[in-house]
């Protein structure tokens, strides 16, 4: 990738400015937290009281802040889509305004959490509904209101998690349970589907 | 004493009731109808109701009322069919819930002196219609929601919003089940992978519980 990913937009070097001007040890840890909450869109990277402790300490404003935080968040997005390795995106940043100090701090923070940051990145998905869980649970009829035969039957639990409503996480936790009961024979035959689901996945690998 | 009939220590009063209206009737025929009525109506009830069946049921239940409205000469003789009806349910349903054989069967109506004729036509009935009957009991009972239908896909994303280079395969799975709810979901290689280990325990844990001794041994 020859052409810089960052571009060279009027915002981004002013906050690169204000980067430049920061404490490098103190910004490794603001780098730290910012990996932490990455990819957690609808969470706040400090909370306000934290923010407002980060103003005094740095000596900037809350706007430079903001800036300061979202400039951080979209290099590592960059970084993350194109999946570059922590060389890489030193090669990259040392196109930028960005001091040296700086670029060692993202390199050194990217390549440490790289690995695990992609791997979540990667399970993202737009369904709105997952499978979250499995939960079963056997049990042997022994008699009942029309018959007395005794049969094994079993009951599966799935846990979908709905993923499209998340902006109210703690309002609505929104997932819903399908309930299936199971006696032998149909068990049998979903087993057979799910085998045939594992025969295309090793094709695939 | 001897053994226990198939209706238990004490006659039901529905079947009690039955027995001295039995003799007073003079077609053997009309029993016979009323008999093939109360069998119509064990194979049509259900418990686990979804619309069809209920649909179905209110159809047979009136349609057995209007012939015993047709049958009955006056109100006391309707309240008599009714009666029988009930008695004929009764004995079929008890019989049914056992599983008695149509010896064992015929030996305890006789044991209750009934006529004749109505045990050789209710046990004619009882054996020809077994099979249904069976088969209606071991499909009729309270039960979760069924899984019908599962449609499956496998795909494999190239790239996302996130990251350019994703290249991990995910499972779309789609369920029916039998009150027509139906829901489609992801699955990612994770859960799939423990939904299909749990799936295969369960088989193995219901193929043990049938190799244990004692359970089959209950299973009489």
């Amino acid at each position: 990738m020859s052409e810089n990913i960052f571009g060279s937009t009027k915002k981004f070097n002013e906050s690169v400015e204000i980067i430049n001007k920061l404490d490098i040890q103190r910004f490794g840890r603001i780098l730290q937290r910012i990996i932490q909450k990455f990819g957690q869109k609808n969470e706040r990277i400090f909370t306000e009281s934290e923010e407002t402790q980060l103003q005094n300490l740095l000596k900037i404003t809350s706007t430079e802040l903001d800036s300061v935080l979202e400039c951080c968040s979209f290099i590592f997005e960059q970084t993350a889509y194109y999946t570059l390795s922590g060389a890489n995106l030193s090669n990259q940043l040392k196109k930028t305004s960005l001091n040296e100090d700086k670029v060692q701090a993202f390199e050194s923070i990217w390549s440490d959490s790289a690995q695990d940051v992609i791997g979540l990145l990667r399970q993202k998905t737009v369904s709105p509904l997952v499978l979250d869980d499995v939960a079963w649970r056997l049990h042997y009829q022994m008699s009942s209101s029309t018959s007395n035969k005794k049969q094994a039957t079993a009951i599966f639990e799935f846990d979908l998690k709905s993923t499209s409503n998340n902006t109210q996480p703690s309002t609505q936790q929104q997932s819903e349970k399908l309930l299936f009961e199971f006696n032998k024979d149909q068990l049998t035959t979903l087993f057979h589907k799910l085998e045939s689901i594992q025969e295309k996945l090793d094709t695939l690998t | 004493m001897d053994k226990v009939s198939f209706f238990g220590y004490t006659i039901p009063p529905e079947i009690k009731a039955m027995i001295p209206l039995l003799g007073k009737l003079e077609s053997p025929n009309q029993t016979k109808e009323i008999m093939s009525m109360a069998a119509t109506y064990i194979i049509t009830k259900k418990i686990n109701t979804n619309k069809q069946t209920v649909t179905q049921l209110k159809e047979t239940t009136d349609s057995i009322q209007l012939k015993l409205e047709k049958k009955a000469n006056n109100a006391e003789d309707r309240n008599q069919l009714s009666i029988i009806f009930t008695g004929c349910y009764y004995l079929l349903k008890l019989a049914i819930k056992k599983r008695v054989t149509t010896q064992t069967f015929t030996n305890d109506l006789n044991d209750l002196k009934l006529p004749q004729a109505f045990i050789n036509d209710i046990s004619a009935l009882y054996t020809s219609q077994y099979k249904d009957f069976i088969e209606k009991t071991n499909n009729d009972k309270i039960l979760f929601h069924q899984l019908v239908n599962f449609k499956w896909r496998v795909d494999v994303v190239i790239s996302s919003s996130f990251t350019s280079r994703v290249m991990i395969p995910v499972i779309l799975m789609e369920m029916t089940d039998n009150f027509g709810q139906q829901k489609t979901f992801e699955v990612s290689l994770d859960i799939f992978h423990k939904l299909r280990y749990n799936v295969s325990k369960v088989l193995k844990d219901m193929e043990d519980l049938e190799q244990i001794q004692i359970l089959s041994k209950f299973d009489k």
